[in-house]
């Protein structure tokens, strides 16, 4: 079991550094130039680019500046952001508490309606609450966030004056935004733990479960579900990843405060620092929520957990 | 007269599926009293396994509804009571045990976890007892270390284990029937010996009865008060075990006891095949569902359904012509005549199966005895015990050998990963042996044995970690792409799964034409006229060849494979388990289309099978593999009247039917240990009766014992 | 090939072919039913008319794109100052926006560009991740390793974000947009690619192909390739739609493509302005990337269903 943590552990490192790596690419290596598209060449003149080219590190070999990057970035040195040139790191994570606040509440929103619509919609396959599920699913999967985030204030803060439409103070201006974000991640895990418990109830030790002579809630809710959350954990982890992600439009919409937001801005500002910044703080989150997904089915299911003891 | 315990009476049942309503079961009748062993038997689709589901009313959750009939379990009418009242008597006053007992337990709990709810289920109990039950009850079937097994999960079990554990679990209510669907099928023959007897055992201790489902008359023989045969969905004919086996009435039970080839069937002789193949669900004869396949079928037959008659004796048929059948002389002597012997009541095979392997195991004046005894009804057994005879079977049909192999060995390394202990699996281990020309060669062996690995290192299909494997006297070998290439020419292999084997987005023409277009330069015509060939060659229509794999039954997609090997006429064909996944009727037809190709194309070949009878049936020499090593070869009479190595004596004393008096002497406990970490010594010596220190310490070498008949056993038999 | 003349037939209609081969094995091997039987043919005819009217709504957006003038009433750039923000009527079915303009007609204006996003973004991504699906399945080893460590490092960063970044980087434009989307694609694409291909590998015909002296470029052209098509079709059927909401979504936040006529994404984008004043100019847009991708996705359902005889009857 030991042995599988440090395992991981080392795999989610490595794939940090290669997410770091990745970055770099990005901006770096992809045909566009990064000063070009920080500044328009025709307003500006040559001096001030090749200042900025310098400023970047642009000069430089590449060897060179990969180091330097890697370096930079793991001791926390994000650089500064090129618009108020004040440093990335702080920036980011001041706004990170209420970014991970709006994920979270999107992610209990996604899994507590996906799991049991999926579950429910499962066990009483054909009836109503499989035919809401199944359009959860699709709307949920079908429909942009940035468009079911206008229709909800359209409807609860145009119509209705129920809630704020803007702002991230006070837990009210959480509910539509966690709900917008939250319906996305439902869809999928609807469709996604549905399918599974359907295929776990067709397995043959249902069958025995059922000569035992167990009550039905006790198979379907004991055994049933225990298999089939196996698959849809992994999509659980992906889905939250997309939550954090989402939160750049979401952020947006509501005029939220918070690392999306902060995100879109820069990403119109230019100012690839910080994007940069946030890019690879998104990466590392989302690398942990997989490695704790990863340590999770060690806990549900006893075969992964037997191959790490062997 | 004691009042049965369940009594089903004009049962039907209907299946609901996309494609419409089926009928699965029709008006079938029959009763168990208390302490009687009952067995189902029927082929695929003959409604069985649906029918025994509907006594504890688990069809309802597969779309099945109880369409007409009742089903009486004591005092209970099990088809109208509501779900709530039947689940209480799940599992207390019926339990369950299934084919496949790997997928009978949830794998993500602990066996111990499954054994306590089911007890808590129907009873109150505080925890710590229940646990101390359910360690008792792994105990009572015998499961070694019960107490350890209880916290293993179902995936740390061996398939043989798991069978005892779903057996106690099934205990754990202490039900008053016992319904086993297929209960052994899924293992291999000497733990299906352990698994029988120890349903016997807690049949007798407990005075369950026992509704055994099975589609091994063997099985049925050995467990069996009274057989119900059924046949698409209808009872074919019911009665007393040994009636049915020894005198039956149904054209398709005699069809079906010929098509078994029986220890005492002369080799090479064919084997009364059932034409065709059992109908689905939805292609239901009208009539006598057996008819299209029945040799007596007349126009009756044809139009109108026979009713289950009473034919005295407590021996029910349904045939228009049971009478006939009961006075046809070939019909009667379809079966031999010893199995009428009246000192063996209830024997299937046994007079065959029985005195060859207990004379070579009782010693000399037992053997004597027992030639004695059945030298009239098995003449074959008696010569044998001749010198001469011996001698004669113990020659070699050819002497240039086509196909050696040299000291073959292949090991496959497993884990190896960040610390973890790297370990070897030795599924084969310097095995050598030589096939001459024209031979078959069969090879036979529990799971694990290395038997399929082996088969596929002699075509080179693996490259081996040590030895080597000459065809026609050049090494053949995967190094060298292009002539390897070239020797599939010679060399092809009918496969087990005949659907699995074929792109199913294929035609039948294009699927036989694949090795023709590899291997000829056969233009498409010419390769379609070919193809019409060989189709009509196994015996199907050569206009055939547009048809899809799916539009075919099992039987015919294996013909199928059969053209697809032949094509490019071979040398050498391996047959691996190429009958094993079909139906005992269709076996037959396979069988004898096998032997007859062989003889016609002067084909040698390896033929890998677990059931015994089978390849006795169709092999010229036989050698046994255990835990990757070949244990003994010999000629296949030899063999079976003489085996000298334990492991073989023991495997033939699994095969079901045969009598406890052998089976006690030379059974084996235990189960085949893994071959990632093989016994020292002899590696049989763990599981052999007659294991001495020298044994445990000094692997034996394999020498010849006679003529043509070689054992790896510090004491041959 | 030499055996084109003995099976004449392309790819995809064997891929259709096989698909309804195996729905036929299927039903004649079990009788596993599908409900209760009413329900079940009723609920059949139902998804039926749904699938129809999904094929409808796609023909009928596809038409828009194509042919925007035939539909759209009015011109996408002509400003009617006199009607400035009117509600839906009958002259302007969706309403008009804060410049005048008809919003039903930019919307079927929009058509184009959106769908050419998505479907650009998701050919590209097939033909990437499908390639390298298939090399790291087909040949393994070492090679394998290499491309799918690429592809779980492409995978830490999650879709629309990987998409934005490559956006951010490369800079707007038409072309920049759909090569953002269909990197972010990539990975998906070569992982279901990858697995199929080593399902299919280890199937018992590719053995017997192969045990029968079939050469490797036989085997993988005849068997593994075809056999493994129809998954990563399904998937880039189900593809289309995501790429359609992440086009927008990049749309949305000002990546997109700087035109004067809007695709659906900028639409909504420009329209959140008057959300208290107009509500229809956000929601006819939204509307239709959500018609068009339920759409998308219905089939893309059923077609799975159909493929994975397992999925049968869901």
């Amino acid at each position: 079991m030991l042995q599988t943590v440090i395992a991981r552990l080392v795999s989610s490192l490595l794939v940090i550094v290669g997410s770091l790596a990745l970055v770099f690419c990005i901006f770096y290596l992809l045909p566009g130039d990064p000063v070009l598209s920080m500044v328009d060449p025709t307003s500006v003149s040559p001096e001030v680019i090749e200042n900025l080219r310098h400023q970047l590190g642009l000069d430089r070999p590449f060897h060179e500046r990969l180091l330097t990057y890697f370096g930079d970035m793991l001791t926390g040195d994000f650089g500064r952001s090129l618009v108020g040139s004040d440093p990335v790191l702080p920036k980011i994570l001041e706004q990170v508490p209420s970014t991970l606040l709006l994920t979270a509440a999107s992610a209990l929103v996604a899994v507590v309606v996906g799991v049991t619509l999926g579950v429910l919609s499962a066990v009483r396959k054909g009836g109503m609450i499989d035919l809401i599920a199944r359009i959860v699913g699709l709307f949920g999967i079908s429909m942009p966030t940035f468009w079911s985030g206008i229709l909800l204030i359209l409807i609860f803060s145009v119509q209705l004056r129920w809630l704020p439409s803007m702002g991230s103070e006070g837990w009210q201006t959480l509910i539509l935004p966690s709900l917008a974000l939250g319906f996305v991640g439902a869809g999928s895990i609807v469709r996604m733990v549905r399918g599974s418990m359907l295929d776990v109830l067709n397995e043959p030790f249902i069958t025995t479960l059922r000569a035992k002579g167990l009550r039905e809630p006790l198979i379907q809710y004991k055994h049933a579900l225990r298999s089939a959350l196996i698959p849809a954990i992994t999509l659980i982890g992906m889905q939250i990843g997309d939550m954090l992600a989402g939160t750049v439009i979401i952020e947006t919409v509501f005029s939220r405060q918070g690392i999306g937001r902060i995100l879109a801005d820069s990403i119109m500002a230019k100012d690839l620092p910080v994007v940069q910044g946030i890019v690879f703080f998104t990466a590392i989150v989302y690398v942990g929520i997989n490695l704790l997904v990863d340590l999770s089915y060690a806990v549900i299911d006893p075969r992964i957990r037997r191959k790490g003891a062997r | 007269m004691v009042k049965p315990l369940l009594e089903v009476k004009d049962l039907t049942i209907d299946v609901h599926t996309s494609r419409g309503t089926l009928t699965a079961v029709s008006q079938i009748s029959f009763d168990i009293v208390p302490g009687e062993t009952v067995c189902l038997v029927g082929e695929s689709g003959s409604g069985k396994t649906i029918a025994s589901k509907a006594i504890m009313r688990l069809t309802d959750y597969e779309n099945g509804t109880i369409a007409g009939g009742s089903i009486r379990l004591g005092e209970e009418w099990i088809q109208s009571l509501p779900q709530s009242a039947v689940r209480s008597l799940r599992g207390r006053k019926v339990a369950m045990i299934f084919q496949e007992p790997m997928a009978a337990f949830d794998p993500v709990f602990t066996i111990g976890s499954q054994i306590v709810e089911t007890i808590a289920a129907h009873r109150r109990e505080r925890k710590s007892r229940l646990w101390a039950e359910g360690v008792e009850l792994l105990r009572r079937v015998g499961i070694p270390e019960p107490e350890l097994r209880m916290k293993q999960y179902p995936g740390e079990l061996s398939g043989g284990m798991l069978q005892r554990a779903m057996i106690a679990m099934a205990l754990s209510g202490e039900p008053e029937l016992l319904i086993a669907d297929e209960p052994t099928t899924a293992l291999d023959v000497t733990i299906q010996a352990q698994i029988l007897e120890l349903l016997n055992e807690l049949k007798g201790s407990l005075g369950m009865s026992i509704l055994l489902i099975t589609h091994d008359l063997g099985v049925a023989a050995e467990m069996a008060d009274r057989i119900v045969v059924l046949y698409a969905g209808r009872i074919a004919e019911q009665g007393p075990a040994s009636e049915v086996l020894n005198n039956p009435r149904h054209p398709y039970t005699i069809g079906l006891l010929n098509s078994v080839a029986k220890l005492g069937s002369q080799r090479g002789e064919r084997l009364r095949a059932i034409e065709g193949s059992p109908p689905g669900l939805a292609e239901m004869p009208d009539g006598c569902r057996f008819h299209p396949r029945c040799a007596w079928a007349t126009e009756r037959c044809r139009d109108s359904a026979p009713p289950l008659s009473d034919q005295g004796g407590g021996r029910f048929a349904a045939c228009w012509h049971a009478d006939q059948a009961a006075a046809d002389p070939a019909a009667a002597s379809a079966l031999s005549g010893a199995a009428r012997h009246p000192q063996a009541p209830r024997s299937f095979h046994q007079p065959e199966s029985s005195d060859i392997p207990a004379a070579a195991l009782l010693g000399a004046a037992a053997r004597a005895e027992a030639s004695a005894g059945f030298a009239s009804a098995v003449p074959a057994a008696a010569s044998a015990d001749t010198p001469s005879a011996s001698a004669a079977l113990g020659e070699q049909p050819a002497s240039r050998p086509l196909l050696e192999a040299e000291g073959l060995t292949k090991h496959y390394s497993l884990g190896g990963r960040l610390g973890r202990a790297k370990r070897t699996l030795r599924a084969v281990d310097g095995v050598s042996l030589s096939i001459a020309e024209g031979e078959t060669f069969g090879l036979v062996g529990e799971s694990g044995s290395g038997k399929s690995t082996l088969g596929r290192l002699l075509l080179q299909l693996e490259a081996q970690t040590s030895g080597s494997v000459h065809f026609r006297g050049e090494e053949l070998t995967l190094r060298d792409k292009e002539s390897w290439r070239q020797s599939r020419r010679d060399l092809q292999i009918i496969h087990q799964d005949p659907y699995g084997t074929v792109d199913p987005r294929w035609k039948v023409g294009d699927i036989i034409a694949e090795p023709l277009r590899v291997h000829t330069q056969l233009n498409s015509v010419e390769r379609r006229t070919r193809v019409g060939e060989l189709l009509e060659q196994v015996g199907l229509q050569a206009a055939w060849q547009n048809r899809y794999p799916h539009e075919f039954s099992g039987g015919q997609r294996q013909r199928i494979g059969i053209a697809r090997a032949i094509a490019v006429n071979p040398r050498f064909i391996l047959a691996d388990e190429a009958v094993s996944a079909l139906d005992v009727s269709v076996q037959a037809q396979i069988v004898n289309l096998l032997q007859d190709l062989q003889q016609k194309l002067g084909l040698t070949s390896v033929f890998i099978a677990h059931g015994l009878q089978v390849v006795r049936h169709i092999s010229d020499r036989i050698g046994v593999m255990y835990l990757g090593k070949l244990v003994e070869v010999a000629p296949s009479e030899e063999l079976f009247r003489r085996p000298s190595h334990p492991y073989t004596r023991a495997l033939l004393a699994s095969i079901p039917g045969t009598s406890a008096a052998v089976r006690e002497s030379a059974v084996i406990r235990g189960e085949i240990p893994s071959p990632t970490n093989p016994p020292m010594g002899c590696r049989f010596h763990t599981r052999c009766p007659l294991a001495t220190e020298q044994c445990r310490s000094v692997e034996p070498a394999f020498v010849e014992i006679g003529s043509g008949h070689s054992a790896a056993c510090h004491y041959p038999l | 090939m030499k055996n084109s003349a003995a099976s004449p037939e392309t790819g995809l209609r064997r891929i259709w072919r096989g698909r309804l081969t195996r729905l036929t094995a299927q039903g004649q091997q079990d009788g596993r039913p599908v409900g209760k039987k009413a329900l079940a043919v009723s609920r059949f005819r139902a998804a039926d008319t749904l699938i129809v009217l999904a094929g409808l709504a796609v023909a009928f957006l596809i038409g828009c794109a194509l042919f925007p003038s035939w539909i759209a009433p009015y011109s996408p750039t002509e400003m009617n100052t006199a009607a400035i923000l009117q509600a839906p009527s009958a002259a302007h079915l969706f309403g008009t926006d804060y410049f005048g303009r008809d919003v039903f007609s930019l919307v079927v204006y929009g058509t184009r560009d959106s769908l050419l996003i998505g479907i650009s973004s998701v050919i590209g991504g097939v033909l990437i991740g499908g390639t390298l699906g298939s090399i790291a399945g087909y040949v393994g080893g070492r090679l394998d390793t290499v491309i799918m460590r690429v592809m779980d490092v492409l995978l830490t960063i999650p879709g629309i974000l990987l998409a934005l970044t490559i956006a951010a980087a490369l800079g707007p434009g038409l072309r920049n947009l759909v090569l953002a989307i269909a990197i972010s694609s990539v990975p998906g694409y070569a992982r279901v690619m990858r697995g199929q291909i080593m399902a299919i590998r280890s199937r018992g015909y590719i053995a017997a192909s192969h045990a029968l002296g079939a050469k490797p470029r036989h085997v993988l052209m005849q068997h593994v390739l075809p056999n493994s098509a129809a998954p990563l079709l399904v998937m880039a059927t189900l593809g289309l739609g995501s790429s359609i909401l992440a086009g927008a979504g990049l749309s949305f936040l000002g990546l997109g493509v700087l035109k004067e006529i809007p695709d659906w994404g900028a639409l909504l984008s420009q329209g959140r302005g008057y959300l208290t004043v107009a509500w229809w100019i956000c929601t006819f847009p939204g509307l239709a990337i959500t018609v068009f991708v339920l759409s998308v996705n219905l089939i893309g359902d059923r077609w799975r269903d159909a493929v994975d005889p397992k999925r049968k009857g869901r």
